[in-house]
């Protein structure tokens, strides 16, 4: 109902009139206000947006500059120009050689045109190539018009960019890169190109005027006809951000008329990275898309809030009461009019603005909400009771007191008007967030409100967002805040926008000191560096979509503000927009140093692992769980090359066949031996493998030892220890203190006794009392020097026999130098000495036999004389006999005086008794010396090696002559010999021997049975020879002593004696048995009878069953 | 008679292998036969193999034409000249003689051989096919200088020879790079032939094996190109001279066949783009060569 205008209400309604235009332009301004600033953000967003945009554009521009730089190097480099100059260095003419040359350039060129292409258009316009005067070579393509002429380049000008980059005035832009060679400038290779090629096909899409400017003018601009220069840009931005707002006198530095109605501009800038150029865009006001559409909208907010507007100040105006009445009946129906304009308007707005109502009754309680406030809450509109307590209800517990506080206080006309964000629950039992916004619009006389207007707007999204971002931004500014590891936020220029607490206290600073910082002034790697792994994502060939995101694991060093080095492990990652466009990276370190120090000293640990796993003398080699050789040493490696070179395989090949073998014995045993032949020698390798499960990667681990040395030491210790067992040498081997600890098979066989008779002993090594004292003198200063001592000693088997040994006695030593044991060992030199007797024996004999020889011939010859002078005297006087005997017959008268006293001085008949008698006597003696030299000449007479068919009857009477003197004393000689007794093959000398050694032994055997019965008588001694079959048997009797029972079974043993010294060696009946039974293969026995005599009995085969037989 | 017949039949046809070896074949035969063998020396990018070479796509083309299978026989320079007329020869400088007979193995020669009067005395050649010199050329590191050229090219000989004395140069005997037909004795050149094939005399001379060689304006291209830097050109050996196909003196219905054909690809511009191909500079040392034949040039 329209108030009616009385004089009283007239204020009343004019004030109530000023507080429903007032509170329509608070919404409506706060509508506006908040379009605006979510506008204005938008905006601001779009704008940082088009700056990384541009900054984007200028990377590509930046490493487009780099790819041509690139190509004039390797156009420079290429082998066709290096070839033309040194060519023409050469001296090469163009007629002969040197056009060809220059033509492979011409191709070269033509094919760097055809492949450096920008879309469809190539990039350069022209390649030239200049010698060092500037003078063109080449040029590509022939035939167009130059662009311009081409510049000169100045050698000076490369003394630090070998590639020169030069802008012209009229969009051009050269690349110019020497060709040297010998570090002389020789020639220029020189590409050009239009800017207006590379922004058609990189910067179409930029809005606005692009501006390209170098250090010296500008070199390109999208649109000629605005004459920006160079100076004003440059000025318009110094120490500017990007994004200035200008006018467009202050752009183009004139005033300007006309009709630029939006002369307001914006200019974005950015520099091209490692290039004196700066990219422009300058974009007018009226272009700002969002401008437009945020001014479309403002505008239409504002005829909105006009017509509001306007409706309120009629209704004000509306003064007189006719006019009143009229103008309100006229202006009521017009309000009414226009308020249902102005409702459908705020419809209209309401709707578009998605804004719920609600009209209070407040006297009432009846509250009206339209359509949008029910549906809000999820509910039709005939769902809700239109009144107040609907809302209470709706209301959230937790906002109930606060919001009914701040609506109470507005009731109360303590504030302008009502607001609250609060929740109310929604039909599907949620909580939606409402923005409340409500006025009264009417109270009574006495102040108290009656009715009230508000909206309701669901500002669940937003608050949930705003939720969101508070709880993301809480939560990160915790993690931040709380990342025990350092973390900081830098952004596109490289500048630290934000880090945590732990950052400030590693490096020393306080926040404010970080932020605002280049990042590379925190680090000590230079800032080149750092900026490659800060902006690692604008290197040339980043595609955002498809390269990483983050980079990990990145080692920088910290530089602490006192300039401290700080290790440390960076994790970075991309900060983007809403959009995707990067605004940044943020990077998370770990202090490393700690680390480094374990990895340091782990890659010690590892490298000492290895080395001692290297220098380890057994070759390792370790084997993966697929059976492939992983690692080895050294020592390996050696082993391998030895297989490798004897077995002719590659190292390969020996190592598969080893880990082959490994396998094959794997579940037998962990060793094996593995021979490996070359030649005539054997190497051999022991393996032991052994399985691990610690480390990854590897399954076996195998040693390997070159075991041939010690094998061969083996085989030789078993070799020696077969030489020791199977050696005739006897060898002891005793203790320090002399106890015999062991002995060979040798000695026991030669000493008669076991092993445990002699083993723990110490009285078999020698017999003491059969050894001469000086011998045990020298063998015990030899053992006090600790000298090897080698000499000869007597001993006795077990069963008493002597034997002669040759004894070494040697002391072993360890290798302190301390005495550990003695070796003995002895050789039985019993028989060497019985032979070497022999040998003397027979040369002794052999000697006599020559001297023998010689003497009986010197005597022979003159008993030569004296037998044949005796013969003549025997007959001379035998015919003188006649005569004297005549003489003596004759008459004294008859014969002469002289004649008779002669015979009567000489004693005829006695003469002639003698004379005949001496005669004979001195025939027989001479007779008998030549009978003895003969038989002593006989007797010694050297045998030969071969045995000779002897008259055995002539021997033995030979030796009975010579040894005449030996028994004649003592015995009677009796000889009974076989006439008829056979030749007799033998070794005569050695015979005669035999029977010499036993007449003499029969000799002495008489005279000590004579000694024993004190008689004089002499014995009987009797040789006699006979035939037996195929035998011949000498006997040699005496009637002796005998040979006692008890030591009959040793006389022939050698040495033994029962004589005394000096009579006898006791070799004489060892040495007779060993010639008969070992040189004639015949036999010595005897009988014997103590007190009555020996028979010695000696037979000898008559055919010999050995040697030769010569006769 | 009958048997006399008989014989003779016998004889005819057992003799005609032996009949083919000694007197080769000409188009009919070859047409009959239906293949053509072209005896290829690789040389330079005249014959780089059965696939490449100019003188291998020229030969294909003319297979092609006279409708007959094109084959690839590989041969040598010095066995080249023999497989194709079944005699061998014995070249020394400018003085040929025949030696034994041997086995005819191809029946055209087209690998870059130089017409010269000794090589006329037994075989035929086609018209020029193109044109060639013979060049002296050293390794970079000689301290032979190459010689300004005067314009006048005897003097250029002249001057180039004078460059010669007691200098070692390598050619190879029975071709145009026989140091035996330039005379280079008498300016006290120290020749040696080299035993190997010509594409080895680049590197050869680089090596230091002699201080010199002789090789033809396309193998010389080819040594530039492919050791850049490391030979340069002294100067003018010869005159120019020409390189033609070679054929037996007993084909001339294949040589004529051949001048058809080779008229009709200069004609048509096929010759040209093959010579592009692989010799693309010639045109400009000689362009009076392609120009004078209708050949368009490329410079």
């Amino acid at each position: 109902m329209p108030p009616v205008h009385q004089p009283g209400h007239k204020s009343d309604g004019n004030f109530l009139s000023l507080l429903a235009f007032l509170c329509m332009a608070a919404i409506i301004s706060a509508l506006l206000i908040v379009n605006y600033n979510s506008h204005q953000s938008l905006q601001s967003s779009e704008t940082e947006r088009f700056q990384h945009n541009l900054e984007d554009r200028c990377r590509n521009l930046s490493y487009f500059f780099s790819e041509r730089e690139n190509d004039m190097r390797s156009l420079a480099g290429s082998t066709a120009i290096t070839g033309f100059f040194m060519n023409r260095t050469m001296g090469m003419s163009m007629a002969y050689g040197l056009q060809a040359s220059l033509n492979n350039i011409d191709r070269l060129f033509e094919r760097q045109g055809a492949v450096s292409r920008l879309g469809g258009t190539a990039i350069y316009a022209q390649l030239v190539l200049l010698d060092e005067e500037g003078n063109e070579l080449s040029r590509w393509p022939e035939g167009k018009q130059r662009p311009a002429n081409p510049s000169v380049p100045i050698k000076a000008a490369f003394h630090d960019a070998d590639v020169l980059m030069t802008s012209h005035a009229d969009g051009l832009v050269t690349f110019t890169c020497p060709v040297s060679q010998n570090g002389r400038v020789q020639g220029f290779v020189q590409g050009w190109m239009r800017y207006q090629t590379l922004v058609e096909y990189l910067y179409k899409d930029l809005p606005g005027i692009l501006v390209i400017t170098d250090l010296e003018q500008i070199i390109f601009q999208s649109q000629p006809d605005h004459p920006f220069t160079k100076e004003i840009l440059q000025t318009l931005v110094k120490g500017q951000p990007s994004q200035r707002k200008i006018s467009l006198e202050h752009l183009v530095g004139t005033t300007t008329k006309g009709s630029d109605k939006f002369s307001s501009y914006s200019i974005f800038y950015s520099t091209v990275p490692g290039y004196n150029a700066v990219l422009y865009i300058i974009e007018n006001d009226f272009d700002n898309v969002l401008q437009r559409h945020e001014l479309i909208f403002m505008a239409g907010l504002v005829i909105l809030s006009a017509g509001a507007f306007g409706a309120a100040a009629l209704i004000m105006r509306a003064g007189s009461r006719k006019l009143v009445l009229e103008t309100a009946l006229v202006e009521a129906h017009k309000r009414e009019k226009a308020i249902a304009e102005k409702k459908e308007e705020l419809e209209f707005v309401l709707e578009g603005a998605q804004l719920g109502t609600w009209n209070w009754n407040i006297a009432s309680g009846h509250l009206e909400f339209n359509e949008r406030f029910c549906r809000m809450l999820g509910y039709e509109p005939n769902e809700l009771k239109q009144h107040v307590d609907t809302w209470k209800v709706l209301l959230h517990p937790e906002d109930e007191v606060h919001v009914l506080a701040v609506l109470d206080a507005h009731l109360a006309g303590l504030t302008p008007f009502y607001s609250t964000e609060h929740r109310l629950r929604h039909k599907s039992g949620q909580w939606i967030w409402i923005q409340d916004t409500g006025k009264v619009l009417q109270r009574d006389q006495t102040g108290q409100p009656t009715r009230a207007f508000g909206i309701h707007l669901d500002i669940t999204e937003r608050k949930d967002f705003i939720r969101l971002l508070a709880n993301s931004k809480e939560e990160a500014d915790t993690i931040i805040r709380n990342f025990l590891d350092t973390l900081i936020v830098v952004n596109t220029s490289l500048i630290i926008v934000r880090v945590n607490q732990a950052t400030c206290h590693l490096l020393g600073y306080t926040e404010n000191e970080l932020i605002g910082r280049k990042v590379f002034q925190i680090f000590h790697e230079t800032e080149l560096y750092i900026q490659s792994i800060f902006a690692f994502y604008s290197g040339q060939d980043y595609q955002q979509q498809d390269d990483k995101q983050a980079l990990r694991n990145i080692e920088l060093c910290y530089r602490h503000k006192h300039g401290d080095r700080l290790p440390m492990s960076f994790n970075l990652s991309l900060l983007k927009d809403d959009d995707g466009t990067i605004t940044g990276v943020i990077a998370g370190a770990k202090d490393v140093s700690g680390l480094r120090l374990a990895l340091d000293k782990i890659a010690l640990q590892k490298e000492y692992i290895e080395t001692i796993f290297d220098i380890v003398p057994e070759g390792l080699l370790t084997i993966s769980p697929s059976h492939e050789a992983v690692k080895y040493n050294r020592a390996f490696k050696h082993i391998l090359d030895i297989w490798s070179e004897r077995l002719g395989l590659s190292p390969e090949v020996c190592t598969r066949n080893l880990i082959a073998k490994i396998l094959e014995n794997k579940s037998a045993t962990n060793t094996f031996t593995l021979p490996c032949k070359h030649g005539d020698t054997t190497a051999y390798f022991r393996c032991t493998y052994t399985s691990i499960s610690i480390l990854e990667g590897i399954d076996t681990v195998v040693s390997i030892e070159d075991i041939t040395s010690e094998r061969k030491r083996l085989e030789d210790q078993k070799l020696l220890a077969t030489i020791i067992e199977q050696t005739d040498d006897s060898v002891l081997i005793t203790g320090t203190d002399g106890v015999i600890s062991y002995v060979n098979p040798a000695a026991l066989k030669n000493s008669g006794f076991n092993a445990n008779e002699l083993i723990g002993t110490t009285q078999h090594l020698f017999d003491k009392k059969l050894t001469e004292t000086t011998v045990l003198q020298k063998l015990e200063i030899a053992s006090a020097k600790s000298l090897t001592w080698s000499g000869h000693l007597r001993n006795r088997k077990k069963n008493g026999s002597l034997i002669e040994e040759a004894v070494t006695l040697a002391q072993v030593r360890n290798d302190e130098g301390e005495l550990t044991h003695y070796v003995v060992i002895k050789r039985d030199f019993t028989e060497m000495i019985l032979l070497q007797q022999q040998l003397l024996q027979a040369q002794k004999l052999e000697a006599i036999g020559q001297l023998a020889a010689g003497i009986a011939h010197e005597i022979n010859t003159p008993m030569q004389y004296v037998q044949n002078n005796v013969s003549f005297l025997e007959q001379a006087f035998n015919t003188l006999q006649h005569l004297l005997v005549e003489v003596g017959r004759t008459d004294r008268a008859q014969r002469s005086g002289e004649i008779t006293a002669l015979l009567a001085t000489i004693e005829l008949d006695f003469l002639l008794e003698e004379i005949p008698e001496s005669i004979k006597e001195t025939h027989d003696g001479v007779n008998r010396v030549v009978k003895i030299v003969s038989a002593m000449k006989e007797f010694s007479h050297p045998g030969g090696n071969d045995k000779v068919a002897t008259d055995l009857n002539r021997a033995l009477d030979s030796t009975i002559t010579v040894c005449r003197n030996e028994w004649k004393y003592a015995a009677e000689m009796r000889t009974d010999l076989d006439p008829d007794l056979p030749l007799v093959p033998c070794f005569p000398d050695q015979l005669n021997q035999v029977v010499l050694n036993l007449i003499i032994n029969a000799s002495h055997a008489i005279q000590d049975h004579n000694k024993l019965d004190a008689k004089g008588d002499l014995g009987c001694i009797t040789i006699g020879t006979r035939t037996d079959g195929s035998w011949v048997e000498i006997h040699i009797s005496d009637t002796g002593s005998g040979i006692p029972e008890a030591i009959q079974q040793r006389i022939f043993d050698p040495f033994f004696t029962t004589k005394e010294v000096g009579r006898g060696t006791g070799q004489g009946l060892a040495i007779a048995h060993d010639i008969i039974v070992n040189k004639h293969g015949g036999f010595l026995d005897f009988t014997s009878a103590p007190g009555q005599g020996t028979t010695f009995v000696i037979r000898l085969p008559i055919i010999s069953a050995q040697g030769k037989v010569t006769t | 008679m009958k048997i006399v017949l008989a014989t003779v039949l016998c004889v005819l046809t057992l003799g005609y292998p032996l009949v083919d070896i000694a007197m080769g074949r000409d188009l009919k035969d070859l047409q009959k036969d239906g293949v053509l063998r072209h005896l290829g020396v690789p040389y330079a990018n005249f014959v780089n193999g059965p696939d490449e070479g100019l003188d291998v796509e020229m030969m294909k083309l003319f297979a092609a034409e006279i409708g007959v299978r094109y084959e690839y026989v590989p041969t040598t320079w010095k066995g080249v000249v023999s497989d194709l007329i079944g005699n061998k020869v014995i070249v020394d400088g400018k003085n040929v003689k025949m030696g034994e007979k041997v086995p005819i193995r191809g029946d055209i020669i087209a690998n870059g051989m130089t017409i010269l009067a000794s090589r006329q005395a037994f075989l035929n050649f086609s018209a020029p096919t193109f044109p060639t010199q013979v060049w002296l050329v050293a390794g970079s590191r000689s301290s032979l200088h190459p010689i300004a050229p005067s314009g006048d090219l005897q003097k250029d000989i002249l001057l180039v020879k004078g460059l010669l004395a007691n200098k070692t140069v390598f050619g190879i005997s029975g071709t145009c790079l026989d140091p035996k037909l330039y005379n280079l004795d008498a300016v006290h050149a120290v020749s040696k032939l080299f035993e190997g094939s010509l594409n080895e005399l680049a590197p050869a001379v680089i090596q230091g094996e002699a201080e010199t060689t002789l090789l033809d304006v396309p193998d010389s291209l080819i040594a530039l190109g492919k050791w850049q830097g490391q030979v340069k050109i002294l100067g003018p050996i010869s005159e120019q001279q020409e390189m033609a196909v070679a054929f037996r003196k007993d084909s001339p219905e294949l040589e004529g066949a051949f001048a058809k054909f080779f008229m009709k690809i200069q004609s048509d511009g096929t010759y040209v783009m093959l010579v592009k191909k692989y010799y693309p500079d010639v045109f400009y040392y000689y362009p009076e060569f392609f120009t004078f034949k209708n050949l368009a040039t490329t410079k």
